[in-house]
């Protein structure tokens, strides 16, 4: 019974409204917790006002008013209070726990309270960001570079060791083969394809194992004397100090590698390896690279209007990843450098299929991208999928506890809109990746024209994506607006456009509610079209475009052009 | 003297929720409004980027911790009287707060601050009601160590501790306090938190506060407790008698112990010095003993100051923090409901209880510099006139005025005094509000524009906004779609405002009703007087009454139709050939103006564009606003003329950013041209009083003028939408034209000489009746018979004012005629209402 007293009481009131008249007797129903005490004088003026009651009695009625509130009120704090006693006193054990678990919150969001943050955490990042915003940034971008090169030198070995390997397995099996029954018998052939096997793999992880070391050296490397050479930086009035020896170090390696290559005629092999490797990546983002582009800029907002920009781009989704070509690298590896430990971040959206990992084309060609240059600043992408299944499968226990099944260890898949996050340093445009879950197959049918609305998993979480963005201040954000990343049979020209606006009215809505998060940031936001689209279906789009988004024209310019005349 | 208080994300999943912080700042905003000299004052409260908030307090270096870690060498009964006194202190903050619904809950040594002269200030005091009791973030609010028994279980189970917290609790945390302060140690100093937790809740075994008297003073190092027999320790014992209880009903109020005689000595005597003490302790906000000018401003006036002076409060916190950078923030899986996880923590997410200084020493020195002129800083207001001070920067553009130091250290000395001397010095206050109105009391400054006076708080009181009433439905949808930009005016505590003032607005004129769009009006109001809910309802009423008259009537049609009527003239006044393009395409003002003119630009605008809008309009009469619309047209001139009625539509349906200065200067430039006779109407208010003197022939309000014989008389609605051009009346013309001569006070002030050849009167009578009497120095073109007009016409494009007379009987052709010059692109066209016959009994009519 007393559990349900939220304080509803009965106010009584008696008064005489003039000598000769009869007592009056007022009853209200009051809330003695909800009415404030400043709010009793409104609330008499009320009910004078209501009850017709001579203004003479208000002084009165509002202090026994005010009296009677106070009083039942501090009886049913009373009464609340010992409750509270009272279960303590009657299990006194939980003291204990209450303690323990109370002190943990305390801990966990208190700062007066919480474990301090290990200062050397945020050492590295505070150091590569004033480096990089200072003279020392072009022998930071230098490092990197030959920390990148050598590691395509390794790749490019490897993948030769590995073909000449194959290639030489194959003649002696082919030998075998042929001459089975002869100089060979079946069990030969059997042990040899084991043996084969047993090479494989062999040269397999020994590569592997290069691999690793050399990205931990470059990684450990490159860390020491980030932190050195910042060091030496702030030691000497913030300008680079030529004789410093982290400086020097630096240079060494620089020079170094260089010299290695050159005396190891290693580097013409090098460079026509890069060449033979290189062309063959500009040609596919030749046929592949932006082919067609639009931008845009818009207002969004009734009264309080935000600017962004918009790009509509035809484009393959991972040319935000890998560099096209040298040139080009540094112009990049710079600007996203720059911004890496700012909080103007770019970020890109890439569908991937329910299971952790590589699996699907685009998710492959992802992991190549990552693992050919050391990721200096955070784990290399397998470990970040590593941990983030860990995440994930602690969820699913949470979710599930009650079904248990135990197959869902191996195959762990997740849902469609859920999306996990990677983080890179070493990705040509963007720094966040949003690996966002979805069938693509489903999303790619006829059927799906009509399925998928606004308030399909996948487009909701597009929401979540932005949400996630403006928590950790990405300005740049692209997105698959056809939310596929290649073009099938089945897709019309009519699909496109109806996905397109579907797409592009959803993120409309999205980004409006995200200027009432952010306080209406400015942004970039860039549809990506897959490439193969025809030029009708872009222009159709382009031409959408602003009838979505309301965008400012270039009159103002000539209105402000003829003012100023 | 700053605090930064970040509090948690919010949980938004699904709906467009209000993110917790905004929650949190709307409630935080009432805190502002307390002020008692035993609490710090909460200045100004921000918000910073990921839903932090930061608080902006006064603060004092010394606090009761500092003491009790410091304790000055004193004799033990001058201890016990100063541990005596700062009880009192707390107590009586503590009462106030109780007074408003507050309770403190977050008690502790660190955050009761001294003052030099010893005077306890609470601070930090509004965490329980800002984050309404803890549901509102994700920390348990308050210290352990201090925390009454019940305020920690109240914390643990939410459910059952619903409602056992109250100002008792405070009481225990006093008594705590105060403990410490008598032992001069601090208690459970080097405890974990989870051995102080427990420590708390084992009190429930005693019964008494005696036994928890016993078992706290054992706990002290040095248990020697003080005997003395003096009447500040017997004071010191009977508070904590009855504070110290684990049963809250044996436990006293603050307003119980003050009323206790055991601070009977306070009470009066010590109240004066107490309030002696308060007018000094602003000053002490900064720590300078010197004379300066810093002292003569009050808190809040010195945080806007010191905003102006390139302060930036959340850098300089962020300085002091260490900060981890966005991009280690995402989370690394986020599933399609949108639960994070995999997030690091960061300290950012953490509720920090650090303060940060804010250094006022820029503040300072720029005041210092601004001492040289005197005159600026404490300007005198019964100065001769002519010995007048201008700022060097008056003459630059209004942004710049605004966010100059210097000239806003001026305009706030002004306006302060010119509110005090109010409504003695009403007419100095429009005069100064001509040139600009300083954004610091913008609220206050538009109240007195708008001629507030009286009790308004009583008033207020009076009308119930709490019945419903019929149009609640209708604002409970309105409101929160209203201005939800502003982080304040979105917060729940702002919906609720909104809806008071307008409920109380629409039971003191129960002959109006509620039209869609009176909310951004009274939003606007409620934004500037957000902790003044009867200045903003009064307000919102005088500026009804004066722009808005009658526009909020169940039928309005009329009202409004004759408003858009003269808005359509008034564009074809001033812009001929937009006024043919829009005709020809047929795109009316109400198909765009309704919402315009109902709500003043409210609807339209962000709130920093409608107030600089504003502060001219309310200078303004009640056409003035007609003016704003033509210009706002006139800004969009070039690309109407270019669209069709489509095309028109959806400008107007999302209006591109308009400039909002270069609307003042025109409106104003507009309303200067524009005849105030063709601005007339039927509907607008006329019965005001005349209260002050008109300043010019601009400032009247030609609705409100005596008529006579030769003043505009109403036009039926038909005829009127019918008619292109204006009319002018009789007395205009002949004010303009000086046809009499006389110096009565109707006087144009700024019709000077010049003026006077720009008006061409064109009398399109037949000649012979032209030939009979006509007004001096007008042309006669007759009307009938005439070849070509095109050359006439280009004599005629020099002039400001076309004056088309005829006579009364053949209006049609007068309109007829005018409408050929509009044509033609002529502008400021208008026809003589009555024709030429209402001059005829002045006598002023001559033969040519």
């Amino acid at each position: 019974m007393d559990s349900v007293d939220h304080g509803d009481r009965m106010f009584q009131f008696s008064f005489s409204s003039g000598r000769n008249k009869q007592p009056r007797t007022l009853n209200v129903p009051v809330n003695v917790t909800d009415m404030k005490i400043n709010e009793v004088p409104e609330f008499t003026a009320r009910l004078l006002n209501f009850h017709n009651i001579p203004c003479f009695v208000g002084p009165g009625l509002n202090s026994s008013l005010t009296k009677f509130i106070k009083d039942e009120c501090s009886e049913l704090k009373n009464r609340r209070s010992s409750d509270c006693l009272a279960m303590i006193k009657e299990n006194p054990n939980s003291i204990e726990t209450i303690a323990k678990s109370l002190a943990e919150k305390y801990e966990k969001t208190w700062l007066r309270y919480s474990v301090p943050v290990s200062s050397n955490l945020n050492e590295f990042p505070l150091a590569y960001h004033y480096l990089i915003h200072s003279p020392a940034m072009q022998i930071l971008l230098k490092l990197e570079k030959k920390y990148h090169s050598d590691l395509a030198k390794i790749l490019v070995n490897k993948e030769q060791s590995l073909t000449k390997m194959q290639e030489r397995h194959q003649l002696e099996m082919s030998r075998a083969c042929e001459h089975v029954g002869f100089a060979y018998s079946n069990d030969d052939v059997t042990i040899l394809a084991s043996k084969h096997l047993e090479d494989a793999e062999r040269l397999q992880s020994h590569w592997k194992n290069e691999y690793l070391t050399v990205t931990n050296n470059q990684k450990s490397k490159f860390r020491e004397l980030v932190i050195n050479l910042h060091k030496e930086m702030q030691g000497n009035n913030g300008r680079l100090d030529d004789s410093g020896p982290a400086y020097n170090k630096m240079k060494q390696i620089i020079d170094e590698t260089v010299s290695v290559m050159r005396s190891s005629n290693g580097n013409t092999l090098f460079n026509n390896e890069e060449a033979g490797r290189s062309p063959n990546v500009s040609s596919t983002t030749g046929s592949t690279g932006t082919l067609m582009e639009e931008s845009f800029t818009i207002n969004l907002g009734a009264q309080l209007k935000t600017m962004h920009n918009i790009r509509l781009i035809v484009t393959d989704a991972l040319n935000f990843c890998h560099y096209s070509d040298e040139g080009e690298m540094e112009a990049q590896r710079f600007q996203t450098a720059m911004s890496l430990y700012s909080s103007s971040l770019s970020a890109l959206v890439i569908l991937t299929d329910n299971r952790l990992g590589y699996n699907s084309s685009i998710q492959k060609e992802f992991s190549t991208i990552c693992h050919s240059s050391t990721e200096f600043h955070f784990d290399s992408l397998k470990e970040q999928l590593a941990e983030i299944e860990k995440h994930a499968k602690q969820c699913e226990n949470f979710d599930s506890s009650d079904e248990m099944k135990s197959e869902e260890e191996t195959t762990f898949r997740l849902k469609d809109g859920d999306f996990y996050i990677t983080k890179h340093s070493n990705l040509s445009q963007v720094h966040l990746v949003f690996h966002l879950v979805a069938d693509e197959a489903k999303l790619q049918t006829k059927a799906s024209l009509t399925n998928v609305t606004s308030r399909h998993p996948v487009v909701m979480s597009l929401r979540q994506i932005l949400k996630v963005a403006s928590s950790c201040d990405v300005r740049t954000i692209t997105i698959p607006l056809l939310l596929t990343h290649e073009l099938t049979e089945e897709i019309t020209f009519q699909w496109c456009v109806k996905r397109a606006e579907l797409v592009m009215k959803c993120m409309k809505g999205f980004m409006m509610e995200m200027a009432a998060w952010d306080g209406g940031v400015s942004r970039t936001v860039q549809f990506v079209v897959p490439p193969g689209v025809s030029e009708e279906v872009f222009d159709k789009i382009r031409c959408n475009l602003p009838e979505v988004f309301r965008t400012t024209t270039t009159r103002d310019l000539t209105r402000k052009k003829l003012l100023s005349r | 003297m700053k605090t930064s208080i970040p509090h948690n994300e919010c949980g938004s999943n699904g709906l467009p929720l209000t993110p917790y912080s905004i929650k949190v700042l709307g409630l935080a905003q009432e805190l502002i409004a307390l002020k008692h000299e035993n609490l710090c004052v909460y200045i100004d409260f921000c918000c910073g980027k990921h839903d932090r908030i930061f608080a902006v307090t006064e603060y004092y270096l010394d606090s009761i911790e500092s003491l009790i870690n410091n304790p000055p060498a004193l004799l033990q009964s001058d201890w016990n009287k100063l541990c005596f006194k700062l009880t009192y202190n707390i107590l009586c903050g503590l009462k106030y707060l109780n007074d408003f619904g507050i309770i403190h809950l977050g008690l502790e040594p660190r955050n009761i601050l001294l003052t030099s002269n010893k005077l306890a200030k609470l601070s930090n005091y509004g965490m329980h009601h800002m984050t309404d009791g803890g549901k509102l973030v994700l920390f348990p609010l308050g210290n352990s160590k201090y925390s009454s028994p019940e305020q920690i279980i109240s914390t643990f189970f939410p459910d059952v501790g619903h409602n056992a917290v109250s100002s008792k609790s405070d009481v225990w945390s006093v008594a705590i306090i105060l403990l410490e302060l008598i032992h001069k140690t601090l208690l459970w100093k080097d405890e974990p938190n989870a051995v102080i937790i427990a420590n708390v809740l084992q009190m429930f075994k005693f019964t008494s506060s005696y036994s928890v008297l016993q078992h706290f003073s054992e706990n002290f190092k040095n248990p020697e407790f003080h005997i003395s027999p003096s009447e500040d320790f017997m004071g010191l014992r009977f508070v904590l008698e009855n504070s110290l209880s684990p049963e809250i009903k044996h436990r006293l109020k603050p307003a119980d112990f003050i009323n206790h005689s055991v601070f009977s000595r306070f009470s009066i005597p010590g109240n004066q010095a107490n309030g002696m003490h308060s007018l000094k302790s602003y000053s002490e906000i900064n720590y300078d003993a010197d004379v300066s000018p810093i002292e003569d401003l009050n808190c809040s006036e010195l945080w806007y100051l010191w905003n102006l002076a390139g302060g930036d409060m959340i850098s300089d916190v962020m300085k002091s923090v260490t900060t981890t950078s966005s991009i280690t923030k995402a989370p690394l899986l986020v599933s399609s409901v949108g639960d994070l996880t995999g997030l690091q923590p960061s300290p950012e997410t953490l509720f920090d209880t650090n303060v940060t200084l804010l250094s006022l020493e820029t503040l300072q020195k720029r005041l210092t510099v601004n001492c040289d002129n005197l005159k600026f800083l404490y300007p005198l207001l019964e100065e001769e006139v002519g010995d007048e001070v201008v700022h060097e920067a008056s003459k630059l553009p209004l942004l710049i005025r605004e966010n100059d130091f210097g000239y806003q250290v001026y305009r706030i000395a002004l306006f302060k005094r010119l509110l005090l001397a109010y409504p003695y010095l009403r007419d100095r206050l429009w005069k100064e509000a001509r040139v600009d109105i300083p954004p610091f009391c913008r609220g206050r400054v538009w109240a007195g524009l708008l001629d507030v006076m009286g009790n308004i708080e009583e008033q207020y009181l009076n009308y119930d906004k709490e019945t419903p009433v019929p149009a609640d439905r209708q604002i409970a949808v309105d409101v929160p779609r209203c201005h939800q930009y502003n982080a304040v005016l979105s917060s729940p505590v702002a919906h609720q405002k909104l809806k008071r003032v307008l409920k109380a607005w629409l039971m003191a004129h129960p002959n109006l009703t509620y039209w869609q769009g009176l909310d951004s009006l009274c939003a606007v109001f409620v934004h500037l007087n957000f902790n003044d809910e009867p200045l903003a309802w009064v307000s919102l009423s005088k500026f009804i009454d004066k722009y808005l008259h009658k526009f909020f009537l169940k039928d309005n049609s009329d009202v409004i139709q004759e408003y858009l009527a003269v808005f359509s003239h008034l564009i074809a006044f001033h812009d001929p050939l937009l006024a043919c393009h829009l005709n020809e395409i047929n795109f009316i003002p109400d198909l765009y103006a309704i919402p315009w003119f109902l709500t003043m630009f409210a609807h339209v605008f962000p709130l920093h564009k409608i107030v600089h809008l504003w502060d001219t309009l309310l200078l303004g009469n009640s056409s003035f606003p007609l003016c704003i619309g033509v210009a706002i047209l006139q800004q969009l001139r070039s690309q109407l003329l270019q669209s069709d009625f489509n095309e028109c539509i959806l400008l107007f349906s999302d209006l591109p950013e308009i400039d909002i200065d270069g609307v003042v200067q025109k409106s104003i430039q507009i309303f200067c041209h524009t005849p105030k006779s063709s601005t007339f109407r039927v509907h607008a208010r006329k019965d005001v009083k005349m209260t002050r003197e008109s300043y010019s022939y601009y400032s009247e309000d030609y609705n409100c003028m005596p008529k006579n014989e030769l003043s505009i008389t109403a036009i039926p609605l038909q005829e009127l939408k019918n008619e292109l051009c204006c009319r002018i009346s009789g007395d205009d013309l002949i004010q303009l034209c000086e046809l009499q001569g006389t110096n009565d006070s109707k006087t144009p002030a700024k019709s000077n000489k010049s003026a006077k050849p720009k008006i061409a009167v064109i009398d399109i009578r037949p000649t012979d009746e032209f030939a009979r009497g006509s007004i001096p120095s007008s042309f006669n073109f007759p009307m009938r018979g005439n070849k070509s007009s095109s050359n006439f016409i280009q004599t005629l494009s020099q002039q400001k004012l076309i004056v088309v007379v005829g006579s009364q009987s053949n209006h049609e052709d007068n309109k007829g005629f005018a409408t050929e010059l509009l044509k033609a692109g002529l502008k400021g066209v208008c026809v003589l209402h009555g024709g030429i016959d209402v001059l005829k009994p002045t006598g002023i009519l001559t033969v040519p």
